[in-house]
């Protein structure tokens, strides 16, 4: 009886390790960089990656190209901006002052090609500090 | 009194009333007298009545637009249709807490008369798990600031107007951002205190314009907000007059946003009926989840799990699962029909909270099955049945803590560390009284497994791992943050796709076409060889014909084959029982019916089953041969698209551009003309601009659809001289996808259905598989299976 609790054992931890090390090679193998702005002109390893970047749609800065239908505009971090093209659908939600996440990769002239473009879902619940947090860093 | 007081105050009360019915029921639990029994289930009848009131004072105030209301003014405006304005109850944080605690308090009181004539102990046990649910809600209603559905503009006018004055001197800039905060509070209340049609309006202009910059001014570096601003000209400047001077430069400035209607209002993209009805089916299903946990509480306090204890837990079980299933795929419909993107499910942290308790819930299901055949398996339901409860608070928890980002971006909120306190909470004493009364759990009568045991052992082992890879995916931003101690990752989609759905997912579905047909008990079925045949036949079909009709892909051939097994054992089981009782009176249709009549929750698995293996192809067909493409076009240009799954081919013309005005928007709309081979079908995708939402646009896709394949247009972009961007997808077998659902849903539903000709009892019976509905508990049943088989 015991012999057999010890198989039983073993064979249940080798179960957990394989399951354990699926789980752990698909996760590194899908993970991809979600940063903001800041974070991401600083980070000169996630350029050159797939990542998703999210941030505020800058005010005025939103260009239709009228020939190609293509939208150009300017991603707003606290401090710096990302000029972004995108030539999919455009959700509903889409405006300047909005936050949106992106996902692509930048290109030599320095522009953002963005393969998907998302709107945070309007914000139903508003956070309750969000003027206090903005002034940290304009002081 | 107003009615936004006498709503605060019924809540207060149902929170008193809950903990209460928690010391009636423990003291039923401690001294076992049916009249302390009786005690707790009037309190609980009482605090269901006091959840009915409030949810009652909200419905009647978004009724009749009552804007003082914080909650009402966000989330309706006057020109909402009456339906969408009792929808608000559940659109907003507040009042789905509302809803879910109403939920619990109700069902609970429905399962607590139920158990009326059971042991004191068994009723105590449930009638505590309720009332410390609801008690807990009821608290966070009136504890947190954010959660009170009945707070008023007033109320948060007099706080903003007091901080403004007493608490920031003029002069001092440093706290800009708490003042305008504050002067926010105040600008919102003095609206709705002068009692004007606007006054719900100029809390939503404060609102948007907390994320609209204001120009950039070189003189005073760091203000952001209109707010700050104002804050800015009041601190540095101490203008007199306070906070009605503010009041009137900010609306000033922020006057251009003002809309036309009164009220926030309901985006028209959620003012659609699937949308509607989503989140409350949802709730149903996560409060539901409530209930076997509380029976198990019950169980466990009065000493035994018997029969009638497994035929309740089933019910519950089976109707929370059936809500919670539905409320995710009405969803899903949603998405795939409004947001114009073709897709239906993008592994979302959100989504997938949605869909951990209900792999969670269906492995539950599978468990509770087998506890019913064969007496085992009674740890596993207990683990189960915590596991599920804890997996939809905690689906709260992720979605509005703000741990994890996601695109529908609740915020964050104080409410989720009430959440993540009584997750653990729960575990904790719940997984106490497992051990404590871990006798309770201890298997009965002999413990072999056989081969239907195993079978229902692995079907819960891999939907617990489908739920915990999901969870390991939407958590890994956190995990890795704990482990790195780095922030910025998200999970891809593939991984969703290969390791959940893939890697378990396939042999999940495998497993389901043939579990049916193994027997309890025993390892070798009689009828092995022509089982084995069966199958065979079964899947070559389902996979030949489409191979020669031009269908070659390899996961198009894995998953026909699934489906054929699971379509052709259905068949094959319905023939042996028909075999078997055949014989034993008149046959055809009138012995088919009985048969399936004596057997509700036998046929309505296998319908669910077939329906997974549906949804199934529907997910295969649109995940792996859907084409899309975005096209620039003029008026008069065509465009060819095809099916990869059958090689259909379609050419779509464009006709014409319209514009034109409807109600309550204007629009623009291409008119297209899509040769399908079989006469022109005419779609026409639209861009809408609403007026109670002036600048924003909204497309409406059209699509076509027929069981091969569906057809969606999208409009993404109008340019001068009818210039267009479309996105044109073709997506095979789509429809199955609902289809599939619907079939899931009626079988889930099946289960529930007693049997018509209640006398009946056919000699499959014998079987051991099958019993007599509503098995009263007696000791004998325990070993009925396996001495009925012989």
């Amino acid at each position: 009886m015991r012999h057999m609790k010890i198989k039983l054992g073993v064979g249940a931890a080798v179960v957990l390790l394989a399951v354990g090390f699926l789980a752990y090679a698909g996760v590194r193998k899908a993970q991809v960089y979600y940063m903001e702005v800041d974070q991401f002109l600083a980070d000169h390893d996630a350029q050159g990656q797939r990542v998703r970047l999210c941030g505020t749609v800058a005010d005025g800065s939103i260009q239709r190209n009228e020939s190609d239908l293509s939208l150009k505009f300017e991603l707003a971090g606290r401090e710096h901006r990302i000029p972004v093209h995108y030539s999919g659908q455009v959700p509903d939600l889409f405006a300047a002052g909005g936050e949106v996440v992106v996902e692509g990769t930048l290109g030599g002239d320095g522009v953002f090609e963005a393969a998907t473009l998302m709107t945070k879902c309007a914000s139903k619940y508003k956070p309750e500090d969000y003027p206090a947090k903005k002034t940290e860093t304009g002081k | 009194m107003t009615s936004a007081s006498l709503g605060a105050i019924s809540l207060l009360i149902a929170t008193v009333i809950a903990a209460a019915t928690a010391l009636a029921a423990v003291a039923a639990v401690a001294f076992r007298r049916d009249g302390l029994a009786r005690l707790a289930r009037l309190g609980l009848l009482l605090l269901a009545v006091a959840f009915t009131l409030s949810c009652g004072i909200l419905i009647e105030a978004f009724v009749h637009n009552r804007f003082v209301i914080r909650y009402v003014a966000d989330y309706s405006d006057t020109a909402l249709s009456i339906g969408y304005k009792v929808a608000g109850l559940w659109a907003g944080q507040a009042g789905s807490l509302l809803l879910w605690g109403w939920l619990v308090a109700a069902m609970g009181l429905l399962a607590a008369f139920g158990l009326r004539r059971r042991e004191p102990a068994m009723q105590g046990g449930l009638i505590l798990t309720v009332a410390l649910v609801c008690g807990f809600f009821g608290l966070v209603m009136v504890a947190v600031d954010e959660a009170r559905p009945f707070t008023t503009y007033d109320a948060i006018a007099r706080v903003g107007q007091e901080q403004m004055l007493d608490a920031f001197s003029p002069g001092d800039r440093s706290r800009i951002g708490e003042c305008a905060n504050a002067l926010q509070n105040a600008v919102m209340g003095l609206a709705a205190q002068k009692d004007k049609p606007w006054s719900g309006t100029i809390a939503r202009v404060t609102f948007k314009s907390e994320s609209v910059p204001v120009p950039p001014d070189p003189s005073h570096p760091g203000l952001h907000t209109h707010q700050e601003y104002a804050a800015y000209i009041y601190l540095a400047d101490g203008q007199p007059g306070g906070s009605q001077a503010l009041l009137k430069a900010l609306s000033a400035r922020v006057g251009r946003l003002a809309p036309a209607s009164e009220g926030v209002g309901l985006k028209p993209l959620l003012q659609n009926p699937a949308m509607v009805i989503h989140p409350p089916m949802l709730f149903v299903g996560y409060a539901g989840f409530t209930l076997p946990l509380a029976l198990l509480v019950g169980g466990l306090l009065a000493g035994g799990l018997d029969h009638d204890w497994i035929a309740r837990a089933r019910r519950w079980t089976v109707v929370s699962w059936l809500f919670l299933g539905v409320g995710i795929v009405l969803g899903m419909w949603w998405a795939y029909v409004e947001l114009g993107w073709g897709g239906y499910w993008a592994w979302d942290p959100v989504e997938n909270a949605s869909l951990l308790p209900w792999f969670v819930g269906t492995a539950l299901l599978h468990a509770l099955i087998v506890m019913r055949h064969r007496r085992l398996f009674k740890p596993i339901v207990a683990i189960l049945t915590l596991l599920t409860f804890a997996l939809c608070i905690f689906a709260t928890y992720l979605v509005r803590s703000g741990v994890i980002q996601s695109v529908h971006a609740f915020g964050t909120s104080v409410i989720g560390d009430w959440f993540l306190w009584f997750l653990i909470g729960s575990i904790v004493v719940s997984a106490v009284a497992m051990v404590v009364r871990f006798r309770v759990l201890a298997p009965e009568g002999e413990a072999r497994w056989g081969g239907r045991e195993w079978a229902l052992a692995a079907a819960c082992a891999l939907l617990v791992l489908m739920c915990g890879f999901t969870l390991v995916g939407t958590t890994w931003p956190l995990i890795y943050k704990a482990l790195f101690g780095k922030m910025g990752l998200a999970m891809d989609q593939s991984f969703y796709n290969n390791r959940v759905l893939l890697l378990w997912g396939l042999p999940t579905v495998a497993l389901m076409a043939f579990g049916p047909l193994i027997a309890y008990g025993k390892k070798i079925p009689d009828d092995l060889v022509r089982l084995l045949a069966f199958c065979g036949v079964a899947a070559a079909v389902a996979v030949g014909l489409p191979y020669l009709a031009g269908v070659k892909s390899l996961w198009a051939g894995v998953g026909l084959a699934i489906l054929g097994l699971t379509f052709g054992l259905v068949v094959y089981d319905f023939v042996r029982a028909m075999s078997l009782e055949r014989g034993q009176g008149p046959g055809g249709v009138g012995l088919a019916f009985r048969i399936f009549d004596a057997n509700h929750r036998r046929y309505g698995a296998q319908l669910a089953h077939a329906g997974v293996a549906l949804f199934m192809m529907g997910v295969l067909g649109t995940a792996l041969f859907s084409t899309d493409q975005k096209v620039l076009l003029r008026p008069h240009q065509t465009v060819a698209a095809t099916n990869p799954l059958t090689g259909g081919e379609y050419t779509v013309t464009y006709d014409q551009f319209v514009e034109k005005a409807a109600d309550t928007y204007d629009y623009q709309a291409v008119v297209l003309a899509v040769d399908a081979g079989g006469g022109l079908i005419r779609l026409t995708p639209e861009q809408r601009s609403y007026y109670s939402h002036v600048g924003e646009t909204y497309g409406e896709i059209d699509m076509n659809s027929t069981a091969a394949r569906d057809v969606y247009v999208a409009l993404i972009g109008v340019g001068n001289g009818g210039l267009v961007r479309l996105n044109i997808m073709v997506k095979p077998l789509a429809m199955w996808l609902w289809i599939g659902a619907t079939a899931i849903a009626l079988g889930g539903l099946l289960c529930l259905v007693p049997p018509l000709i209640p006398a009946f009892n056919p000699a499959t019976a014998r079987q051991g598989d099958r019993k007599p509905e509503r098995p009263r508990p007696t000791p004998a049943k325990a070993q009925s299976p396996s001495t009925a088989r012989t």
